[in-house]
């Protein structure tokens, strides 16, 4: 077993002295946060009432959801949490690797020790499901794994389907007939969602709502508290990561993690891009290009190598996503599965010898410590090709190869539902996609709905590549939105080291309205229905008018 | 003409887990089941409620001497086939596990064949166990828990064989064994008639190991009792390296006394130490498989080695004092 690098023996032992810190709840946020409390304003508002979920110990979440109270909370409204309170058999706080037993009581340790740092009231969901507590619900037992995605409880939600997503994510695979862990995951699972709601409708009972802000919208306690919120008709705001760090993406009425913008795309189809836009999006791209300024870093030594192409026909590549990411999930559309997907991509190659086809494996398959597949798509290759066809080769997810090149050198790209097909795109590189992925159906790629669709447009792309050459515009005006415009920078918190979080506010007047564009976003839409957006702005010294109008630069966080 | 073949299940409250294994063996690809033979010892937690519902080809037939050595017996004087394939609820079945068997057993001219065990832990502790129980070094000889090419064998995981070829030897012991030896004896037996017992790892199927320090030992334990009473019936072992454990008990034990009678501290730790150090080293190299943790391995791997090797020597006790083995469990598995 190699001994992990100096870097990451580093990040350990800070984390350790956080561990350690977080037993007597005085981690550097946490009293950071006593300070920002003590200046919060003395009485509650009067304004909307707003519930935070926050269930789980995700550092950089909790003081994410924490600031944003703080921010609405100077706006007037009234703010309370929801945790979870532990106990519960499983829950997605930690996935198949890591649990059961859950870790319930350092968990929860965290997240309310948080919560009181930051001055504000909380209610444990435990406290209501133990209250009325609905029990071990003995009849899964007779319930085949088949049928549990059609568990519907006595009081009518449908836990089976709400608890898909998790379990999914929880096994860190997507097939469950084959998995001997699948059935009594996701009884568990179920049981657990069970309890969640009866906890979930005792606080809102209580709190009664105006507004709910969760993470996600598809994890479990979110999945579960979105449902009872629908049938009460509370508004539910949901937030996830964007994909530039330190930024987050809000959607009211749809799982953010989905970073779906087709309500706000027709509004930038067509405005051009001003230089300093186009500027700020070259230079993030090169960024990205080398694993600078993204949510995960796969590599510290990428390698630029150019791919050798062999023989004179088309070079085509493929790029995977992990079979359980919320992304895929759901989003099946040429093909019932990505992994049918795969299989008809490399039978059609089979049938076209003089083309080439390469495909990279996704490295979130084994290079995010502690969330290894446990469905390699390698394993779905060797199943159905014991031998792939000599004009189809694959690069493994620990190949260091960088992806970038590989794009570049391509005549036509092929991806499920994964974000390389609007990097594609942005190259000038044709792009087939056979999932229902964000960025289909915006003009600047060749979406197909059935397998004869995707088969068609294959022959038709390796006759004349040309024919579909994204319109590279159109593409930046979609990754401007995408990356920057959407995406709103994060409230005065920063991940300083991967699962930790820092707050870098002074004083709580950074939140207040008008000093924070984000902020200012953030709770606009939360409290009056924003959609999230970007203010207005006069156009940038030195740049062209922007056409709509709406867009702005970043502004740094924590800046006054 | 395809091999009908019955398949005999041995139950005792087993609700947690009788639903995905029916399901499991239900889904099998082979064409000719004549029955599953859901042989239930007395369960008080709706088990045969839960098979019964199942209906056609399962079928629940009582066990009156609850263990499973007697539902073999049952279960194979009731079976409408000729080959028996033995199952148990703690596992899952792969789609062509019966097909697979009924190829080997026909193809290899073996006996008795099977597959090897594969253990799935459900926790994080289970990960750890199911990582100790598929390692020769957790395990000692039994190559079912490891193998991975088709060999012949001293004994296999369950097993699947023609009637007459285990009545012929009296079928299962369910009268002088400790419970739960019935397999490795009954298949000492056969190699001892001369029969050949053959693993094929085409054989897939996945175990749920005990999941708990308390479980695992349990069952260590009554494994060494199972190996004594073994010893105690035929008055020698099928194989002598599982006596290791024991070795290593006695070892530890002596040293133990000698150094408390020398009044050396250092005599009476040497042992200890030396195992966590041997043992560390094997939990270490366990660890590199994702999610099993060291320092759980290292306790699976503790546990494994001293409830046996314990277990073994309370067995050899009863043998010298002449008190009968236990044929049925005391309390559940």
């Amino acid at each position: 077993m190699p001994l992990p690098d100096r870097g990451r023996l580093r990040e350990y032992a800070v984390k350790g002295g956080h561990l350690a810190a977080r037993q007597v709840a005085s981690t550097p946020e946490q009293r950071r946060a006593r300070r920002l409390a003590g200046e919060a304003p003395p009485e509650p508002g009067d304004g909307p009432s707003v519930a935070i979920l926050t269930p789980r110990d995700w550092t950089a979440h909790v003081q994410w959801e924490a600031m944003i109270a703080q921010a609405l909370r100077l706006r007037g409204a009234r703010v309370e949490f929801l945790t979870c309170g532990g106990g519960l058999e499983v829950c997605d706080r930690a996935n198949t690797w890591e649990g059961p037993p859950m870790p319930c009581t350092s968990c929860t340790r965290y997240v309310e020790d948080s919560v009181d740092a930051h001055g504000f009231d909380r209610t444990s969901l435990r406290d209501g499901w133990e209250r009325d507590d609905p029990g071990a619900w003995d009849e899964l037992d007779e319930v085949s794994l088949a049928a549990l995605r059609d568990v519907v409880g006595d009081d009518g939600l449908p836990y089976g389907r709400l608890t898909e997503i998790p379990v999914k994510w929880f096994l860190m695979r997507a097939s469950s007939h084959d998995d001997p862990l699948a059935p009594s995951t996701w009884r568990a699972f179920l049981r657990s969602a069970r309890r969640i709601a009866a906890g979930v409708e005792a606080a809102l009972d209580r709190i009664r709502p105006d507004v709910v802000l969760l993470c996600n919208g598809l994890f479990l306690f979110e999945a579960v508290t979105w449902e009872l919120c629908r049938r009460r008709g509370i508004d539910v705001v949901t937030y996830e990561r964007g994909f530039i760090k330190e930024t987050l993406v809000f959607r009211r009425g749809a799982p953010a993690c989905l970073t779906e913008l087709h309500d706000l795309w027709p509004r930038f189809a067509d405005a051009a891009l001003t230089p300093v836009e186009e500027a700020r999006l070259d230079d993030y791209l090169d960024a990205r290009r080398h694993g600078r300024r993204t949510i995960d870093r796969y590599w510290d030594d990428a390698r630029f190598d150019a791919p050798e192409r062999r023989g004179s026909g088309r070079l085509v590549t493929l790029f995977t996503n992990l079979t359980w990411d919320s992304a895929v999930i759901g989003k099946e559309r040429a093909y019932p599965s990505i992994q049918a997907w795969i299989v008809a991509a490399v039978e059609a190659f089979a049938a076209r010898p003089d083309h080439e086809l390469v495909i990279r494996l996704h490295p979130a398959e084994v290079k995010l410590p502690g969330k290894w597949t446990r469905e390699p798509m390698a394993d779905v290759l060797r199943k159905h090709f014991p031998t792939l066809p000599a004009n189809v080769r694959v690069v493994e997810p620990e190949d260091p190869t960088s992806s970038y090149p590989l794009m570049e050198a391509s005549d036509l790209g092929l991806v499920f539902t994964s974000t390389t097909g609007l990097e594609l795109a942005l190259a000038g590189v044709p792009v087939i996609v056979a999932g229902e992925t964000h960025y289909r159906g915006k003009g600047f790629t060749v979406d197909v709905s059935t397998p004869e669709e995707f088969v068609a447009a294959l022959d038709a792309a390796l006759d004349d590549p040309g024919q579909f050459a994204p319109d590279p515009q159109v593409a930046r005006r979609y990754a401007n939105l995408f990356f920057f415009a959407a995406p709103v920078p994060s409230p005065g918190v920063e991940e300083h080291v991967p699962g930790l979080a820092r707050i870098t506010v002074e004083h709580l007047d950074e939140l207040a309205p008008g000093r924070h564009p984000g902020v200012d976003r953030i709770c606009d839409g939360i409290l009056h229905g924003g959609d999230f957006l970007a203010p207005v702005v006069a156009p940038v010294v030195g740049g062209a008018p922007s056409r709509s109008g709406r867009r702005g630069v970043p502004v740094a966080v924590g800046t006054r | 003409m395809t091999t009908p073949v019955s398949i005999v299940l041995p139950t005792l409250d087993e609700r947690e887990h009788i639903t995905d294994c029916l399901d499991s063996l239900l889904a099998q690809d082979y064409p000719a089941i004549a029955e599953i033979l859901v042989v239930d010892g007395g369960s008080n937690d709706g088990t045969r409620d839960l098979a019964a519902r199942h209906g056609d080809p399962v079928r629940v037939v009582p066990n009156p001497k609850v263990t499973a050595a007697a539902a073999m017996n049952v279960g194979i004087a009731a079976a409408r086939s000729d080959v028996i394939v033995r199952a148990d609820a703690h596992t899952l079945y792969a789609p062509d596990f019966v097909s697979r068997c009924v190829e080997v057993l026909e193809h290899s001219g073996a006996d008795v064949v099977g597959g090897p065990m594969r253990p799935v832990g459900t926790t994080a502790y289970g990960r750890a166990v199911a990582a100790v129980t598929s390692s020769p070094a957790g395990i000692g000889p039994g190559r079912f828990h490891y193998a991975d090419e088709a060999q012949d064998v001293d004994t296999v995981y369950l097993g699947t064989y023609r009637k007459d070829v285990v009545t012929e030897v009296g079928g299962y012991d369910e009268d002088t064994l400790q419970w739960a030896a019935e397999d490795q004896e009954l298949n000492y037996r056969l190699r001892r008639r001369g029969r050949r017992i053959r693993l094929d790892p085409s054989i897939r199927s996945e175990y749920f190991p005990r999941q708990t320090v308390r479980a695992l030992w349990r069952q260590y334990y009554n494994y060494g009792l199972c190996k004594a009473s073994t010893l105690n019936k035929h008055r020698r072992l099928p194989s002598w390296r599982p006596l290791a454990p024991a070795a290593m008990v006695a070892g530890a034990a002596g040293l133990g006394v000698a150094g408390a009678a020398a009044r050396r501290p250092l005599l009476v730790a040497a042992p200890v130490l030396a195992y966590v150090a041997g043992a560390g080293v094997v939990a270490l190299r366990l660890a590199d498989r994702p999610g099993v943790a060291p320092h759980r391995a290292l306790g699976a791997l503790s546990v494994c080695h001293w409830a046996y090797g314990l277990g073994f020597w309370a067995g050899v006790g009863r043998m010298l004092t002449g008190r009968p083995f236990d044929t049925r469990p005391r309390k559940g598995r």
